[in-house]
């Protein structure tokens, strides 16, 4: 101050200096708001060239996204679009890559070919789902190869876009073209698409695809191996209005993007009109065209700022007022100090100004960065989870950098372990890098030394390498992987890392060996044959040629002709061909003939092997050696048919049956027309016959007995019955002993069984009839007998001595008659096992002693003389008295009319389990060749002998057939003319009890 | 004198018996069949009745049940004369309560023995 008022005081100018001040003081607001002008400028400019950084930043996503979709083709074989749309759905496009408009496939078609890949297309469901009928290549133009849009995802109503050819404007078959040639992402410029939806110009990115296992290393190798592109479609609107909105609130500026560098509206991408009425506004303070550079295109961006660009920078906009306002209340002041001042000012404003730019260079770059990070992780979760194969990825050296999910998962590592540590490491094999590095080392012509060099050394040559590796768990668990191993590029085409994509083979390898295993079960057993449609075989496994005896190369080339035996009629072959031409699968049993002229049976299956077109154009015959098998049916058919038997084969858990011909024949029936049930031949078993079948089977299927048979009547057809002969037998059970399969034969036996009921009829008849005369003869016999009696006995009056003699003879022949006709009644009714024996405890002795008293006297008037010897101790047996005296008095009957004089010895007695009588007679005796004669029926020793003594022959049948019903014996004992001795033996059944009784 | 119905539909047995029963010292009544059997039974109450098992009309074994049915004539003795066996005889005394059975052919001093026993205790 004290300064300022000495200039003043000195009162030099002071106007002057006044209006040098005020002029100052104007120049200062003047320089001021320059200066101020061109801070806007410089910042406006920032900020252009931010939104320049965003947009190839942005583009450098969507090229990161279409290096993920060319990775999904590298992955799979063929891409079907059910594939590219999962694919397409999990990169969330709307939320991740906004201005994507669509990702879409072109392929490549050949005019060759575009016929067949139209047709396919069109049609094939496995392809396009539901086909797409519609589909054709537009617009229609005679070319060598056709480059038609086949996939869109997300799809667009009508698909109109389907088939669009972009190759038909010249510079987008530019762009594919050099996109292809180049092995790079490409950007077309504006293009119009063929879909109401896409009304505004968009622009594409195209990335191409290369066949699998192809040589690209060189443009014509890419050439050929060029499969199609992937490409996103992008609009620019989407694009722009997306980045710009970031921060439009407080920047109010026109962008205009052309797809050259020069700005006619032909070439007009995007406009935000939105912010300012015109475009070309020249009243703008501010405006800058920058070019942008996206692959190999520069797109240029013309900004336009309005006047009040940057009017909020408050401190900024004012100073020029402070500048003229100041100027004039302090001009002293300020005239001394305003050159120092302006100069410090402006100074110290560059200063700040610079700082400033380089603060907002600084927040951009980093905000960039971090946009660009944030983006790019974001693209790669999205597709490295998206996956399921283990995808790692390294930095140059092999370190690695990213462990996806399913890399975790199958190595079972996580990535925090992984990241940072160097590959093949822990989850190769050691001795598996080794052999590689070998082998490359032989295929490249250069040392590869065991280590990540092996993974990269041929990506590196922008080879592809894939490989099947082992990785070793962390478990230690080894498993087969298929690894491809992709070199990952920045923007200027370096080598920044690698990409290795795992695919886990196990399931893979597992099915192989499952293959191999079933092929090999296959040859074992069968015969295998393939050959071309017209028959001619072009694959015969080892067992074709063993059973054929033919070696391998005198089948290959020839058809079947070459086993062919004659057996079969031409028509059997002509319906065989019928079949399988018409794509249907034969089988059947042929009869081939080997080469050293034996026949042979083979069970054959033929098996047409059709194209994707569904054409046939090979068949596979399988045939299994059947001829051991045909000869044993034959020989049990035959050996069925010799014996006559019906055969059935019973699933007793089911109750399914099966009938051989010959079993339902027997019952009338054709073949099939019995139901092979259980219940259905049930049925047809007699009722009066049922219970006991049922009973036979029941113990048969519990298990106690081990065949079954059984007699039984069936119902035939014809309402007629059957006897049948029923064996059977099970021959499988299940786990718990149940029986599960048994198999038996019918034998008609009704014949027989015929034949058998007429002899007992026969033997009834005649029984009956015996029975009958006897019954009757004794009527009359009785009536003789007493008429006879009562003359004789003289109670009708006196009779002379002949007419007595002659009445004897009568009563004698007429007793002698009465004997033989109860003989027989007794023999008969024993020999039908008519006779009912009521057995009792009872004492030999006792009885043996009454019917010697009986004899007593019969045997003193012939002279004779009984002895009895008893044994003391003997037991009682069960026994029928009143047989019993039968057969004792037989015995003694014999014994009296056939000796002559002397002693008739009778004993009793025991000998282990049995008792024994005697009766010795001392008679002519009996040779030694009639014995055995003695006992059987009707037979007649010394007939003289026979009518002297009035027997009747009967006697010793009858007392053999009483003996034997008691289970004992009888016999005799005799040399001839020194008599003999007849016993019998009963066997002592309970002798205990016997005993104590005696 | 005792009286004794015999039923037989063969004469000459009638006629041997007669013989005999004479001889024996009784009277006898005739039937030929078991009905005329059963009307003289009921009308001129016999001492003693001797019934074949097989007649016409009806059979010894019927004429026996009805006699054994009718207390007015059920102490009547009844003895049934059958070429059956010991068995049947049984059967028969058991179930149509007939006092005794005689096999045919007999003995004449075999039925004398049968009857005197009978006729002595009644």
């Amino acid at each position: 101050m004290k300064i300022k008022s000495s200039f003043f005081s000195t009162g030099v100018l002071p106007f002057f200096i006044f209006i040098l001040s005020i002029g100052i003081t104007l120049f200062g607001w003047h320089s001021s708001l320059k200066n101020l002008e061109h801070r806007k400028h410089v910042r406006f400019e920032s900020r252009v060239q931010d939104i320049s950084a965003r947009i190839r930043e942005r583009a450098g996503v969507y090229i990161d996204a279409l290096y993920g979709a060319r990775g999904l083709f590298a992955a799979s074989n063929s891409v079907e679009a059910g594939e590219w749309r999962a694919y397409v759905a999990q990169l969330q496009m709307e939320k991740r890559y906004p201005g994507i408009f669509a990702l879409g496939y072109i392929q490549k078609i050949s005019r060759k070919e575009k016929e067949a890949a139209v047709e396919d297309i069109r049609s094939n469901a496995g392809f396009r789902e539901a086909g797409y009928p519609e589909f054709k290549i537009y617009p229609e133009q005679e070319k060598s190869e056709y480059y038609p849009i086949t996939f869109v995802e997300p799809s667009l109503p009508g698909n109109m876009i389907f088939g669009y050819d972009l190759s038909t404007s010249e510079s987008l078959s530019q762009v594919l073209m050099k996109s292809a040639e180049s092995n790079a992402p490409h950007i077309s410029g504006k293009i119009h698409f063929p879909q109401p939806e896409m009304k505004e110009a968009d622009i594409f990115i195209a990335m191409p695809v290369y066949k699998h296992d192809s040589k690209i290393d060189t443009v014509e190798g890419r050439k050929q191996a060029l499969e199609g592109f992937v490409i996103a479609i992008i609009e620019p609107r989407l694009l722009f209005s997306k980045i710009l909105n970031f921060s439009r609130r407080d920047w109010r500026i026109d962008f205009e993007i052309y797809d050259r560098q020069v700005m006619k509206d032909e070439h007009l991408l995007y406009d935000n009109d939105s912010v300012l009425d015109s475009v070309h506004n020249t009243n703008a303070s501010f405006s800058v065209t920058l070019p942008v550079t996206i692959l190999d295109r520069t797109f240029a961006l013309h900004a336009t700022g309005d006047p009040d660009f940057g009017s909020n920078d408050s401190v900024g906009n004012q100073l020029p007022l402070y500048v003229l306002f100041g100027g004039f209340v302090f001009s002293w002041f300020l005239y001394f100090f305003l050159n120092v001042l302006i100069f410090g000012r402006a100074k110290a404003e560059k200063y700040a100004e610079e700082k400033h730019q380089d603060l907002i260079k600084e927040i951009a770059e980093r905000r960039a960065a971090e946009e660009s990070l944030w983006r790019s992780n974001e693209m790669r979760n999205a597709i490295i989870h998206g996956a399921n194969f283990s995808i790692i990825s390294t930095d140059v050296n092999g370190l690695i950098q990213t462990f996806n999910a399913t890399a975790e998962k199958m190595l079972g590592y996580s990535a925090k372990e992984m990241v940072g540590r160097s590959t093949p490491e822990v989850i190769h094999v050691a001795e598996e890098v080794a052999n590689r590095a070998r082998s490359l080392s032989r295929e490249l012509g250069r040392e590869i030394k065991p280590g990540f060099e092996v993974f990269v050394a041929k990506p590196k040559l922008g080879k592809p390498d894939e490989q099947d590796w082992t990785y070793v768990r962390k478990d230690g668990v080894r498993f087969p992987v298929r690894l491809s191993v992709t070199p990952l590029k920045d923007n200027r085409g370096e080598i920044t890392g690698f990409l290795g994509i795992a695919g886990d083979l196990s399931e893979t390898r597992k099915a192989q060996a499952e293959l191999l295993a079933y092929k090999t079960a296959l040859d074992h057993h069968a015969s295998v044959a393939v050959t071309d449609k017209a028959g001619v075989i072009i694959y015969a496994n080892d067992r074709f040629c063993e059973v054929s005896k033919y070696a391998r190369h005198e089948l290959i080339g020839k058809t079947h002709q070459i086993v062919n035996s004659g057996y079969h009629p031409v028509s059997f072959f002509t319906d065989m061909w019928d079949t399988i031409l018409s794509g249907l699968v034969w089988q059947g049993e042929i009869c081939n003939r080997s080469k050293d002229g034996t026949l042979y049976w083979m069970e054959t299956t033929i098996t047409p092997i059709k194209d994707l077109n569904g054409e046939i154009t090979h068949f596979v015959a399988v045939r299994t050696d059947i001829t051991e098998l045909r000869q044993s049916r034959e020989r049990v058919e035959m050996a069925l048919k010799g014996g006559d038997l019906g055969l059935w084969d019973w699933n007793i858990q089911t109750g399914d049956i099966f009938f051989n011909e010959r079993l339902t024949s027997m019952l009338g029936y054709g073949l099939g027309e019995m139901a092979p049930r259980i219940e259905a031949w049930e049925k047809l078993v007699h009722p009066e016959d049922k219970p006991r079948v049922k009973e036979i089977l029941r113990q048969h299927l519990s298990g106690e007995t081990i065949n079954c048979e059984t007699e039984h009547r069936l119902l035939k057809k014809n309402g007629e019955w059957i006897w049948v002969l029923n064996k059977g037998k099970t021959l499988e059970w299940d786990k718990e002993g149940k029986p599960l399969r048994a198999v038996g034969t019918h034998l008609d036996i009704t014949e027989k069984k015929n034949a058998e009921q007429k002899i007992q009829e026969a033997a009834k008849a005649k029984s009956d009839f015996t029975s009958m005369v006897s019954h009757e003869l004794r009527t009359p016999l009785m009536v003789i007998q007493e008429s006879i009696g009562i003359v004789h006995d003289g109670s009708a009056g006196p009779i002379n001595a002949d007419q007595l003699s002659f009445l004897d003879k009568a009563k004698k022949n007429v007793e002698r008659l009465a004997r033989l006709i109860n003989n027989v009644l007794d023999y008969q009714k024993l020999d039908a096992g008519k006779s009912i024996f009521q057995k009792k405890i009872d004492s030999l002795n006792d009885i043996t002693r009454e019917v010697v008293n009986d004899y007593h006297e019969v045997a003193i008037k012939r002279g004779l003389e009984i002895d009895l010897f008893l044994c003391e101790d003997m037991p009682k047996v069960m026994l029928d008295r009143d047989k019993i005296i039968q057969v004792l008095a037989n015995y003694l009957n014999n014994a009296i009319k056939f000796s002559k004089e002397g002693k008739i010895f009778v004993s009793t007695g025991h000998e282990g389990n049995t008792v024994k009588v005697s009766v010795t007679d001392n008679g002519p005796g009996i040779r030694e060749e009639d014995q055995d004669k003695l006992f059987s029926s009707f037979s007649q020793l010394g007939e003289a002998n026979e009518r002297k003594t009035g027997g009747t022959g009967l006697g010793l049948v009858i007392s053999k057939q009483i003996i034997e019903a008691h289970g004992g014996k009888v016999g005799v004992e005799s040399s001839f003319g020194k008599g003999a001795t007849f016993y019998f033996i009963l066997p002592i059944v309970e002798r205990r009890i016997s005993q104590e009784k005696s | 004198m005792k009286r004794i119905l015999v039923a037989d539909d063969e004469p000459d047995i009638i006629d041997i018996l007669r013989f005999r029963f004479k001889k024996w010292g009784y009277e006898m009544i005739e039937a030929v069949n078991g009905q005329e059997a059963l009307d003289a039974v009921k009308k001129l109450r016999p001492d003693l009745v001797l019934l074949d098992f097989r007649m016409p009309v009806f059979s010894g074994e019927e004429v026996c049940q009805q006699i054994k049915n009718d207390p007015e004539l059920r102490n009547i003795p009844v003895i049934i004369m059958t070429a059956s066996q010991e068995k049947i005889r049984t059967q028969i005394k058991n179930a149509y309560g007939a006092d005794d059975t005689i096999l045919k052919p007999f003995k004449p001093e075999d039925l004398l023995e049968k009857i005197t026993k009978y006729l002595i205790e009644g």
